[in-house]
């Protein structure tokens, strides 16, 4: 039994990370705090579904054309959101608000584009079940943790060790002092949005089959990434996945040896407590003073 | 040229304040050549597509009504506002359509708690409410005016028991939202299996609407071995349970009340759902040809001529009824009169999708009725017939 | 000109509110509007006390306006308190609750405040959802007793939006002597630079603590009105989304400033009922105007009314001057 909890914890744990990734990105490139990643991947995760079942497109190409999509709709959501508001000098929280708005849009314009019913994702690999040590798991949820780890990785070499990702965490520091060095401020950010949006269509994609696509799905997951970033260190890749894994394990410990009826208490208990005690999180996350 | 632009929108919005005073004056005399009647419920936000579906009956059973002349010989006027699923917003819209829109009748959502809540409301002014939900919180609690037009799942639950005495289940591992309708349904059923010497409660597990993970409670649940699984919640989580569960490697028969019927349980646990055992009045065929009766087989007729597909959930055959007894009391009642209406309804017999109605207890509760199924190979049968195989 | 200067502007606002409560006196709609309107603003006032005047971020107020609402309706329906000492309860519980959250709070900074409240704000909202015996869960506590005051009980709801106008005069008449007093002063020290607020000797720690528990005070008191008005509470009253609702109100209104929120809570109350005509477009346009709003005045409506009476006044001036020149 333990070997199954912990297999299944890693399982939601890297979904969780996958997104925190996300939130980590915007953090870490332009030091903005976004609420609408959860909206962001139910709408990658109908923008996937027209393609793979409607269009009846290889699964490649689907994965390629969503992520493309989102990519192009994050830009223009820094380009049309984010980067006017900022323009205006206006306070963080004007930026929060205006995602939360932006999520309620999302989420309606997804419902008159899609209608209101959870309908199936059709499973991507021929399999619906692998058994790994014992224990039934989904591959699209399996696949999650490799998905989780190169993205990871990918993302934290892109940020440290490329002159593009040291542009971006430039301009997230001091945009001002970026600028007259000569870096594309708005270019970076735009790059960066629209990245942690093709990331989060990534997931949707992949928990499509094991939940299935609905207009909800994004709200729950969401707000757990969220606290995974948190956690981890906002801002820092690895803390978002390490974040990840820790609610992970967490929640579906306690559901089993506390309380199911708690688990999500329990969750925010230790966002919460972690706020209070190491507010930067397990591995130190960015702190940035705007 | 910004501040020329924040000047516009705020105008604007001063305007559509001055247009949302303008639209309810005009509408207060009575005597006006149309009959109005209010529906509330969430047409968006997470309950949206079930409450859809019993918006767009009722749509179908006014227009249907008007081709045919109206009541009283004068034509129906529906009033629909959006409450989104929230009790204070169903308060908020029962009251505009009661004093507002001078409405003689609301048909209410499929929310229990938004029945239970505006209940205040209709009640004082008199106005029938026929309310769409299925829990037991807001009938025999003494309301006049409020009628239910469909069985109240606590009868489903007695009949989930008994599927579970007639399977050979003995111990029960329950999983529920957090919600009131599951949460009741839940304690409902586990009273009855306790008060069962031969029968026990092995794992009782909560899960928050909207999860995406039930791992946890899946594996506890398997851990206590249990040779049946009781699930309450919302459709769309259910049916990801199902799958879970059967992935889980979870076999054996799964049991639960009108929820596990929904269009959404079916189609995001596909091939999985085989071995679910379920009670309730009525639940939507996947094709017309499949209907319990003349009255579904008609209705689902006219549905699927008018929106060119079949209802996502039986709260359409609720608010179809119930839009139908409200036409029916008040031709008999010969007036829009909230008590004359009230009287009609008690003493009129009606006959609909689920069966026949009789009011006259004066409880709110008209129908007994109820029926358990089995999903066997993607079709749902009765268990009768199943058994019988 | 100077006449209106002269009348001070409390006697504007009695006048604005007479005529209203004259204005809906034939509608119980109106007055139930006007009633959430009002429980609404006192809410956000409070918000704008600890997020206007003192700048700390709160995204989880739904916490406080939830213990004041449960522990009212619990205390009345449950042990039959008197619905004025059950409010009373529901500040001194709520009191105690902001000081748990405030203390480890006021250490932190910037988003790390927003998440606490978040975090905490879920909390409560889990809490009420899962504990059966205290909150009696989702099926929420109906019949709750209606407020009365001197024996007379406000069971018209007529008579409740007169109450509730009284409440929100009293309550922004508190606000306006605590941001004017020395308290305030500090408040708003700490807001425009915390570090020197600590120089000049102010004890930052105290006072950002203070400003919370102020603010949840007045949603405490907030959430009791409206656990007595609407006669039926249940969490999902409770949930994030309501503090984010406060939030935008806020915002939308304008801060730092006593018409702001008002204004923020009014209109958005507002304007979510006269959406209604557009169906199951109503919450796209909602979330559009907000998005627009933030783009275009980011200072609120107040914001954009002082602009509008500084352009009034100018395009006067201008032809006054014209005139002369004439």
């Amino acid at each position: 039994m333990l070997l199954s909890l912990t297999i299944n914890s890693l399982v939601i744990g890297s979904v969780y990370g996958l997104i925190a990734l996300g939130y980590s990105l915007i953090y870490s490139a332009s030091g903005l705090m976004t609420f609408c990643q959860g909206e962001v991947l139910m709408f990658g995760a109908f923008v996937g579904l027209t393609f793979y079942r409607y269009l009846k497109l290889p699964f490649a190409v689907a994965l390629i054309a969503t992520m493309l999509i989102m990519f192009v709709l994050g830009m223009m959501i820094e380009r049309f959101l984010i980067r006017p508001i900022l323009a205006k000098n206006a306070k963080d929280i004007y930026v929060v608000l205006a995602t939360i708005a932006l999520g309620i849009v999302l989420m309606n314009s997804a419902q008159h584009l899609w209608g209101t019913t959870a309908v199936e994702f059709p499973a991507i690999f021929g399999v619906d079940v692998i058994t790994i040590f014992g224990t039934r798991v989904q591959p699209e949820a399996f696949v999650c943790i490799f998905v989780g780890v190169v993205g990871m990785l990918g993302i934290h070499f892109f940020m440290n060790k490329s002159k593009f990702g040291t542009c971006m965490r430039a301009a997230a520091m001091n945009p001002l002092a970026s600028r007259s060095v000569g870096i594309n401020v708005d270019m970076t950010t735009g790059v960066t949005w629209g990245l942690a949006c093709a990331l989060a269509s990534v997931a949707g994609i992949l928990i499509g089959p094991v939940q299935g696509v609905s207009l909800s799905m994004g709200a729950t997951i969401g707000t757990k990434a969220f606290a995974s970033a948190v956690i981890g260190g906002y801002g820092n890749m690895y803390g978002a996945i390490l974040g990840g894994v820790i609610v992970g394990f967490v929640e579906t410990f306690s559901a089993v040896f506390i309380s199911s009826d708690y688990k999500d208490f329990i969750t925010f208990g230790m966002l919460a407590l972690c706020m209070v005690f190491m507010p930067r999180g397990i591995l130190k996350g960015d702190v940035y003073d705007r | 040229m910004k501040k020329f632009l924040a000047i516009v929108l705020a105008l604007v919005m001063a305007l559509s304040l001055v247009a949302c005073g303008n639209d309810g004056n005009s509408d207060d005399t009575p005597g006006t050549d149309t009959i109005k009647i209010g529906w509330y419920g969430p047409m968006s936000g997470s309950a949206a597509s079930v409450g859809l579906s019993g918006e767009t009956a009722v749509k179908l059973a006014v227009k249907l009504q008007n081709e045919k002349g109206g009541l009283l010989g004068k034509q129906i006027e529906l009033v629909e506002y959006d409450d989104e699923g929230k009790y204070e917003n169903s308060v908020k819209c029962a009251t505009r359509l009661v004093e507002q829109d001078g409405v003689c009748a609301v048909i209410g959502s499929h929310l229990s708690s938004s029945v239970l809540a505006t209940s205040d409301v209709t009640e004082a002014a008199k106005i029938i409410q026929i309310g769409t939900g299925t829990s037991n919180i807001w009938t025999n609690i003494g309301l006049k005016y409020t009628f239910r037009p469909t069985v109240c799942s606590s009868l489903f639950n007695k009949d989930c028991y008994a599927s579970m005495v007639t399977m050979g289940a003995t111990k029960i591992a329950s999983l529920s939202a957090e919600t009131e309708y599951a949460q009741g349904a839940t304690e409902a059923v586990e009273a009855l299996i306790n008060a069962d010497p031969n029968m026990e409660v092995v794992a009782h597990e909560g899960y928050t609407s909207g999860d995406t993970d039930f791992s946890g409670q899946i594996t506890k649940m398997m851990a206590a071995n249990p040779d049946g699984v009781l699930l309450n919640g919302g459709g769309e989580d259910l049916g990801k349970i199902v799958k879970a569960l059967r992935m889980q490697g979870y076999e054996g028969y799964i049991y639960g009340i009108e929820s596990l019927a929904d269009q959404q349980t079916l189609e995001l646990a596909g091939e999985y759902a085989d071995g679910v055992v379920f009670s309730c009045c009525y639940f939507v065929p996947q094709n017309i040809e499949d209907a319990a009766n003349d009255f579904e087989k008609d209705f689902l007729t006219k549905y699927m001529a008018e929106y060119n597909e079949l209802p996502v959930s039986e709260v359409a055959y609720r608010a179809w009824d119930g839009a139908h007894i409200l036409f029916k009391a008040i031709e008999a009642a010969g007036s829009t009169d909230g008590d004359a209406v009230r009287a009609a309804i008690l003493s009129t017999p009606f006959e609909g999708i689920a069966g026949k109605f009789d009011f006259s207890d004066e409880s709110g509760d008209g129908i007994v009725s109820g029926t358990t199924f089995y999903i066997d190979g993607g079709k749902i049968v009765t268990l009768e017939k199943f058994l019988n195989k | 000109m100077s006449l209106i200067k002269k009348v001070p502007s409390y006697v504007w606002a009695l006048l604005f509110g007479a005529l209203l409560i004259l204005f809906i006196r034939q509608s119980v709609y109106y007055q139930t509007i006007f009633v959430l309107c009002a429980i609404y603003s006192i809410a956000v006032s409070g918000l704008d006390i600890l997020f206007g005047y003192s700048g700390q971020i709160a995204l989880g107020h739904a916490m406080f306006y939830a213990s004041g609402a449960y522990t009212s309706a619990i205390l009345t329906v449950n042990f039959g308190w008197d619905p004025w000492l059950a409010m009373l309860a529901g500040v001194v519980v709520t009191i105690i609750l902001a000081a748990i959250v405030a203390i480890p709070a006021s250490n932190l900074v910037h988003q790390f405040l927003a998440l606490l409240t978040i975090a905490a704000g879920n909390m409560m909202h889990v809490f009420l959802c899962k504990a059966t015996n205290v909150t009696n869960a989702m099926k929420g506590i109906r019949q709750i007793p209606k407020l009365s005051i001197f024996g007379y009980e406000l069971r018209s709801k007529f008579a409740f939006a007169i109450f509730a106008f009284i409440m929100l005069v009293i309550f922004l008449f508190i606000k306006q002597r605590i941001v004017k007093s020395s308290s305030g002063r500090a408040f708003m020290a700490i807001r425009e630079n915390t570090v020197a607020a600590g120089g000049m000797g102010i004890n930052v720690r105290k006072y950002k603590i203070m400003a919370f528990v102020i603010s949840a005070v007045f949603a405490s008191v907030a959430g009791s009105m409206y656990a007595h008005f609407i006669s039926f509470i249940s969490p999902e009253g409770f949930s994030n989304t309501t503090s984010t609702l406060l939030m935008t109100m806020l915002l939308f209104g304008g801060m730092g400033n006593p018409v702001g929120p008002v204004f923020g809570a009014s209109i958005i109350a507002i304007l979510n009922e006269s959406l209604q005509s557009f169906s199951t477009y109503k919450t796209l346009i909602y979330g559009a105007l907000i998005m627009v709003s933030v783009l275009f005045m980011p200072r609120g409506c107040y914001g954009v009314g002082q602009d509008l009476i500084a352009w009034v006044k100018h395009t006067v001036r201008k032809r006054g001057k014209k005139n002369a020149e004439n």
